[in-house]
């Protein structure tokens, strides 16, 4: 038996098997439950992680907030600048509409 | 083969064929998704397209590469796969041959292990064959289904492929996820194998 035989019956042989084979006829909504299932289970897989990340998220802030001194700072360093009064210039400011030139040494000319 | 419902928007234009559907039997849809948009629904649309074609060839291929019992839930298993994966498909018109591959890979998987298995056997394991293809079978096709199945998972895969399905070698090897000379070389090495064990069976 030479190879163009063999295939020749292999052919035919592996279509005769493909010919036995049925498929039921409910196999489409079978499937079609179990996409649905999948795709659902994926999203709540999804958002429960989301969710416990968050929830991570904000425990470790709250945790954070809670083990600091009342005075010290926990998100920024620096100290606020402080706050001038309603209408009155902060110390060492220049007078408003004064334009910014170069400053006179004190008993200059 | 049965024509299913599909949901309401027509599946894209290069899947294929318009998605598929009656009034007359929208009856049997199980209920559009709860959360699904429109993707949901073209998504499926497009699946649903597919598995009218493809399903039975690929139940055909999975039963010729090896699965017996359970080719119908891998063919259905490779169809979920698609669905899920459908988003980040590059070019649906790939999808016939994603699916293959699927199948491919699910059958190689279920054959390790079953290995595994009948090292340690239990009673009450399915048997190998189905009655139905034993009785329907011709004597000399039996021969050949017999060697075929003693061949190697590889070589058993890339005879199918190329002789049942008529894919060419590079398609073969998109599928096999292989090389198209590791094509040739199963190829060729299987059928000697099974040449060789049907000259002497006779």
């Amino acid at each position: 038996m030479n190879e163009t035989e063999s295939v020749a019956r292999l052919r035919e042989a592996l279509g005769a098997m493909a010919g036995t084979v049925r498929t039921s006829p409910d196999a489409y909504e079978r499937a079609l439950l179990d996409w649905r299932r999948r795709e659902r289970r994926r999203r709540l897989t999804g958002l429960a992680v989301a969710a416990v990340l968050l929830a991570a998220a904000d425990g470790v802030g709250l945790w954070a907030l809670n083990r600091s001194a009342p005075a010290a700072p926990v998100v920024f360093d620096a100290p606020a600048p402080a706050v001038a009064p309603s209408g009155a210039a902060p110390s060492g400011a220049a007078p408003s509409g004064a334009a910014p030139g170069p400053v006179s040494p004190p008993g200059a000319p | 083969m049965t024509q299913h419902p599909a949901p309401v928007p027509a599946a894209p234009p290069d899947v294929g064929t318009a998605a598929p559907g009656g009034g007359t039997s929208s009856a049997r849809r199980p209920g559009l998704p709860g959360w699904g948009g429109l993707r949901d629904l073209e998504r499926e649309a497009a699946v649903t397209a597919l598995f009218d074609r493809h399903h039975t060839e690929l139940v055909r291929l999975a039963v010729l590469v090896g699965a017996q019992g359970d080719a119908e839930d891998i063919a259905s298993e490779a169809f979920c796969e698609l669905y899920l994966r459908w988003p980040r498909l590059r070019d649906p018109a790939a999808a016939p041959a994603y699916l293959r591959s699927v199948v491919c890979n699910l059958v190689r998987m279920r054959l390790r292990h079953l290995q595994v298995v009948r090292r340690h056997p239990e009673p009450g394991l399915p048997d190998a064959g189905s009655a139905e293809q034993e009785v329907v079978l011709r004597e000399d096709h039996r021969e050949v289904v017999d060697a075929l199945r003693g061949l190697p998972d590889r070589q058993r895969e890339a005879l199918v492929l190329r002789y049942w399905l008529d894919l060419s070698e590079a398609e073969v090897a998109a599928t096999m996820g292989i090389s198209c000379g590791a094509v040739k070389s199963h190829t060729a090495r299987g059928m000697a194998a099974l040449t060789k064990a049907l000259k002497e069976c006779r």
